[in-house]
């Protein structure tokens, strides 16, 4: 007997809670909605925010693209993409422009996203006062009254220790001037595409059980002092050794041969297209000549 | 192996459509495939209520008959108006505005147990018509503002008189007979155009 999984794996019932929880986190950009997190077939931990926002929104007529620290081949990626098609049958792509819907753990795609796309990040930890107060009573009760001295606490801290505000990643951000609201550990280089960005985000925590968002148009402001102004991470100077690219998002290597720093764009989508874009250009220059 | 039974997938794309209009407040979407079968609603009210309400949550319905088979249907109770998750207005309504003020606006921690209002107009649309009343939008969602026009102002005014401080407040989900659906979050600022009606 072959057994037949609903569309997008879960029942319509999930469906409905997600779908609920999604339209109050556009509602209220950067707010935290709680929801009844379902049990998925991978870890919590391992993407069931991110993934369950995606089966509770995929269509049909979707083109799915999945990333994991700007990789389309990593474990994560490959086997989310498995459970979604094998559910859906939608078209998977690894071109940013062609996908409908984007799903992505740690990384906003290099390509500008447009308005007719959705981004969904994968979230471990949605809550930004966590390493302020523990209890979740509490911050809930932090977040209605607008008080973020945690927040601000935790950047002092850091000029304390480290003598810079900036964190590695997962940059605290004040949405539509309200919530401060944790953008999933994108890098800070990242943190600035959401704000008035043409597409929609959603962000999905299964372990912790949330759903946010940020919609189109929407200042997202990273919280910073101002003599201690939100810095990105810096690749001045640099370029991809494959593609060329200056001005995205690198990765350091040290190559083992001649002990030398290279670097190499993370997106790898991104370089993988530009590089294709430069041989059919150089192939073309050729047969003209 | 997948199911694929059609009425999930149109639901799908009636939430996508939905939720575009969520994620862009003021903008006129259309609802396609409009099943006949209504609940004793107009067939895009009906179609909201399914997408939204099942018996994880609550509801009021202006329509008494419309009430009993929504309860039916989709095994949600039915609560006083100001508890209900989702509240649904009719066109035939009498007291549409006073439902709107009634409205649950939720609590500082859980501003998400604002309401959802589904509202039924007799006309929205994106391009101004005669009879129309036109309304700009801002805020989250806009680039700048958006425009659109309805022939009823009782959700509007009612929006005024609740006066809600935000993060408080509900979504006005605006749909007429022939699927045109508006959506005004509660981080949205909505005002009647200048020149309008």
């Amino acid at each position: 007997m072959q057994r037949l999984y609903n569309f997008a794996f879960f029942d319509e019932a999930s469906k409905r809670e997600i779908r609920r929880a999604i339209v109050k986190g556009i509602s209220i950009p950067g707010y935290q909605v709680p929801f009844a997190s379902r049990e998925m077939p991978i870890g919590r931990g391992w993407g069931t925010g991110g993934l369950q926002v995606t089966l509770a929104i995929i269509g049909s007529d979707d083109v799915l693209k999945v990333i994991d620290q700007g990789c389309d081949e990593s474990v994560n990626a490959v086997n989310i993409k498995k459970l979604v098609s094998a559910t859906t049958d939608v078209e998977v792509t690894d071109d940013t422009a062609r996908a409908t819907l984007i799903q992505s753990r740690h990384r906003i795609p290099e390509e500008p996203l447009r308005d007719d796309q959705i981004l969904v990040l994968q979230v471990p930890t949605p809550e930004p006062l966590r390493d302020f107060e523990p209890s979740e009573a509490k911050t809930r009760m932090l977040h209605a009254e607008a008080d973020y001295t945690g927040a601000w606490l935790g950047l002092f801290d850091r000029i304390v220790r480290f003598g810079d505000a900036s964190a590695g990643a997962d940059h605290p951000c004040l949405v539509n001037g309200r919530y401060v609201m944790a953008p999933s550990p994108i890098p800070r280089f990242d943190t600035m595409k959401l704000d008035r960005a043409e597409h929609l985000t959603l962000f999905g925590a299964g372990r912790e059980k949330k759903i946010y968002a940020v919609p189109p148009h929407t200042r997202v402001a990273p919280l910073d002092f101002c003599d201690r102004p939100f810095r990105t991470e810096s690749f001045e100077g640099l370029s991809c050794r494959l593609c060329g690219a200056t001005g995205v998002y690198l990765d350091e290597f040290v190559d083992e041969r001649s002990g030398e720093t290279v670097h190499q764009c993370n997106d790898t989508a991104f370089c993988a297209k530009r590089r294709a874009a430069c041989a059919a250009a150089c192939a073309g220059e050729k047969e003209n000549e | 192996m997948i199911s694929n039974d059609a009425a999930i997938h149109r639901m799908q794309r009636a939430f996508r459509t939905a939720m575009d209009a969520f994620a862009h407040p003021g903008k006129v979407v259309r609802l396609a495939d409009v099943p006949a079968d209504s609940l004793g609603l107009c067939p895009p009210l009906a179609v909201l209520t399914r997408m939204f309400v099942d018996q994880a949550v609550t509801f009021f319905c202006d329509d008494e008959g419309a009430s009993s088979r929504i309860a039916a249907e989709t095994k949600a109770k039915s609560a006083p108006l100001g508890e209900a998750l989702f509240v649904a207005v009719p066109a035939c309504s009498s007291r549409a505005q006073a439902v709107v003020e009634g409205a649950c606006a939720g609590t500082p921690a859980s501003p998400e147990k604002g309401a959802t209002v589904f509202f039924e107009c007799g006309r929205i649309s994106s391009v101004e018509e005669a009879g129309l009343i036109g309304f700009d939008v801002e805020g989250p969602g806009v680039r700048d503002t958006q425009r659109f026009w309805a022939d009823s102002d009782a959700w509007q005014r009612a929006r005024i008189r609740r006066g809600d401080e935000y993060p408080l407040g509900i979504e006005i989900m605006l749909v007429d007979a022939d699927g045109y659906l508006a959506v005004l979050p509660r981080s949205c600022r909505v005002t009647r155009a200048e020149g309008g009606r």
